[in-house]
């Protein structure tokens, strides 16, 4: 069967590219790196939003990347065919602010840059990922709007998110965002291989509701 | 063209928990400054901007603190002051 083509999205500012494009090799997708000017999106099944720095968090995180080609180029494609989106650290802190997920992510309670290992509950799988982030505090209003979402749920919460949420799955769009890294517990020597739990969960629902081959 | 320039404050909604405010409150507390008052960070943004009117200017500056400037889910923005030169 042909490999899933994934693109992994480098805005300026972006740092976790290599090891996300990396990580999606492991898992047995044909990774692409694109910059945020590429509109044509027609041959990728998944496109990846990395953790970093876009445009240097300038104004707000996340900011500035949603008013980029890239995102309006999604939120089109998204109305046309089945695409997935994933968006890791940063990632969710874009899709948050052009609107693609519901909510905002907010500074940490504690207000410090919170960089360890935590415990997550993720479809009845417990796991650990490593979190790097000054700006993770999920926050929502119309709390209503998260029974159309997965949650994946901190077990410890170090950020005083809303409800111990570290990601959220939005079933109907096949858009998934997360603040810890999964990524990182994939390739990096002498570290754990749950990250897969994430890149597996993607691809078998890829391979499922897109292609009906699994 | 005029040339107008605004001064924009912007700020966490008042529902939401704001730690670095937070953390200044407890450091004036400390060093015994004062006892009871809240503060809440913000950001401020000086704005020159060319429109033909003043009304033209401000269409301009709300359009650019909705998008830019704050995120509407969790931010308010303040026109603090504006004068034409």
């Amino acid at each position: 069967m042909q490999k899933i083509k994934a693109a992994v999205v480098k805005f300026f500012g972006t740092n976790c590219e290599k090891e996300t494009y990396d990580a999606l090799l492991n898992i047995g997708f044909e990774p692409y790196i694109i910059n945020q000017n590429e509109e044509n999106l027609n041959k990728f099944d998944l496109i990846v939003l990395p953790g970093g720095f876009s445009y240097g968090d300038y104004v707000s995180c996340g900011r500035i990347a949603k008013y980029t080609p890239i995102i309006n180029s999604l939120k089109n494609n998204l109305k046309k065919r089945k695409i997935f989106i994933l968006g890791i650290c940063n990632g969710f802190q874009i899709l948050t602010e052009a609107g693609l997920i519901e909510g905002a992510l907010l500074e940490n309670t504690s207000g410090k840059f919170i960089c360890k290992d935590v415990e997550l509950k993720f479809l009845d799988k417990t796991f650990k990922l490593p979190i790097a982030h000054h700006q993770g505090r999920y926050y929502i209003k119309n709390k209503e709007k998260l029974n159309d979402y997965e949650i994946i749920k901190y077990t410890n919460n170090p950020n005083g998110s809303y409800c111990d949420i570290a990601g959220l799955y939005d079933k109907k769009n096949y858009i998934l965002a997360l603040m810890p890294h999964p990524e990182r517990n994939l390739t990096t020597p002498f570290k754990p291989k749950e990250g897969k739990i994430i890149f597996e969960f993607i691809k078998n629902t890829i391979e499922k509701e897109f292609y009906g081959t699994l | 063209m005029k040339e107008f320039i605004f001064k924009i404050s912007t700020k966490l909604k008042d529902e939401i928990k704001d730690p670095e405010g937070e953390v200044v409150e407890k450091i004036a507390q400390r060093l015994d400054i004062c006892k009871n008052f809240k503060v809440k960070k913000g950001k401020f943004y000086e704005i020159s901007i060319l429109a033909n009117s003043k009304k033209e200017a401000c269409e301009k500056i709300e359009e650019l603190a909705q998008k830019i400037l704050i995120n509407p889910v969790v931010e308010v923005y303040k026109i603090e002051n504006f004068e034409e030169l």
